[in-house]
């Protein structure tokens, strides 16, 4: 039986488009997303909208029975910039059950395969705005859970060989940063000017560190956080 | 407008030792919780239920124009011990609702009383399950999510003097703890803490008080550990 299918969630833009282009040539993908790719994509797409509880149920149910997952990437999100007077519940409804929820569900989804391999692979989009990030209450709030989360998975399968790591993106260069940081804003000009290397990250930097942490030969790291962020984070207080 | 301190979940645990530190210090105490307080508890009490939105957003909303809510400590919080297989996502939903909706609503509610009085403080209480606890998917998600809401309310509101801290409590001896974990597991838990104690309550209300001080104003965004030690040597929470 073959163990080269990866789950990755999200996979139809953005960082995750590139995590699933970067995966192409190694395993077989699956992205599970709401809408197709943008891109031509070697990846299995399979739509589904992952805030929804009993589609995502049913579909996570299909995919299960036709693939066998000892690879998952939790990379599906959604960030707003509001400030915290003005955030509604829908808002943070919507962001708990898409960045948070469907990570567990994914997790649970391939779990039994993973056991019965004895070797598991899960890696989960965090973000540096788990450090704070003004107008982000529920991102930064949904991405410092993910780290918990990370962790908790860490020491709790660490005896099933499942290693359990996360990547911290900084600023990069998506259509999901765009939208919720306008690069004409002042915030966003500021937020460019503190990263060390002065650029913003592109998609593929982080596709990298993903792949790196899916592969057999990251073996004995689990609960890291690992920060690709330009040197953002350095300096700032992580605990 | 009477100044007061909102406290969520007081009437039980950690929450009732920092009601009575606070009230014993002076402050104007106004407890909301699920739960009904002991009879002898000292200040204001408001049954609400901070997990159904909307009914909590009408409380919180009459509380505002009652008192000027200056101060909040997020405490109100729930635990369910389950292997990540036997977590529900309608137990996620309920848990995420209390632990993390919770503190937006009641943070929400004071903050136009903070802005006015230029001055505030928000206390969350985190706990150190951030740096992962087994058997707690949910538990340690949702206080790593308000460790980093903590920090983004502290940059948010930086300029309005007002300060968000949390505490990240290690193991506190409360009748959550003692329900969720089974002399076993205390007895693996205080093998790990160096202090070879389990906290009390009024550990974790001495930090709470700390914070809330005016004197505290230049200390914003930080988790301060309550853990007899339990954290040192491991990987900071990032």
């Amino acid at each position: 039986m073959s163990t080269d299918t990866v789950l990755v969630t999200g996979a139809s833009r953005g960082i995750g488009a590139a995590i699933a282009e970067r995966l192409a040539g190694e395993y077989h993908v699956v992205n599970l997303d709401i809408a197709p790719p943008v891109k031509a994509s070697a990846a299995e797409f399979v739509p589904v909208d992952l805030r929804d509880l009993a589609a995502t149920r049913a579909c996570l149910a299909d995919v299960c029975a036709r693939h066998r997952f000892t690879r998952l990437v939790n990379n599906v999100g959604m960030s707003s910039a509001v400030p915290l007077a003005e955030l509604g519940d829908d808002l943070t409804e919507a962001s708990i059950a898409l960045n948070l929820r469907a990570a567990l569900l994914c997790l649970q989804a391939v779990l039994p395969a993973m056991t019965e391999a004895g070797f598991g692979r899960v890696v989960n989009m965090g973000s540096r705005a788990a450090l704070g990030k003004e107008l982000r209450t529920v991102y930064s709030a949904t991405k410092g859970g993910m780290h918990a989360l990370t962790r908790t998975w860490a020491l709790e399968l660490a005896d099933r060989g499942i290693a359990v790591n996360a990547v911290a993106p900084g600023m990069i260069d998506t259509e999901l940063f765009r939208g919720a940081n306008p690069p004409d804003s002042p915030i966003t000009r500021k937020l460019v000017g503190a990263i060390p290397m002065k650029r913003l990250g592109t998609p593929d930097d982080v596709a990298k560190v993903v792949a790196f942490l899916l592969s057999d030969g990251a073996a004995y790291m689990t609960g890291q956080i690992v920060h690709i962020c330009g040197g953002l984070s350095v300096g700032a207080v992580l605990e | 407008m009477l100044e007061a301190t909102l406290v969520t979940g007081g009437s039980n645990g950690i929450g009732r030792a920092i009601v009575r530190r606070l009230a014993d210090e002076g402050h104007t105490v106004v407890n909301v919780d699920i739960a009904a307080p002991p009879a002898d508890s000292p200040g204001h009490f408001r049954q609400v239920d901070l997990a159904d939105k909307p009914a909590a957003r009408a409380a919180l909303a009459a509380l505002a124009g009652e008192f000027a809510l200056t101060r909040v400590v997020n405490n109100a919080g729930i635990v369910r011990a389950r292997p990540v297989e036997q977590v529900t996502a309608e137990e996620f939903d309920a848990v995420v609702a209390l632990n993390l909706g919770g503190a937006i609503l009641a943070t929400q509610a004071a903050l136009p009383a903070m802005r006015a009085a230029g001055f505030g403080r928000i206390v969350n209480i985190s706990s150190r399950a951030v740096q992962g606890r087994p058997n707690r998917t949910v538990y340690s998600m949702t206080k790593g999510g308000l460790l980093a809401m903590t920090r983004t309310w502290a940059l948010e509101f930086a300029a309005d003097g007002i300060t968000a801290n949390a505490i990240g409590p290690g193991p506190v001896d409360t009748e959550t703890f003692r329900r969720n974990n089974s002399l076993t597991v205390v007895a693996s838990v205080l093998a790990a803490i160096p202090m070879k104690r389990l906290a009390i309550a009024d550990d974790v209300a001495q930090a709470v008080s700390f914070f809330l001080d005016a004197r505290s104003g230049f200390i914003t965004g930080q988790m301060l550990h309550v853990c007899g030690g339990q954290t040192l040597g491991l990987q900071p929470a990032a």
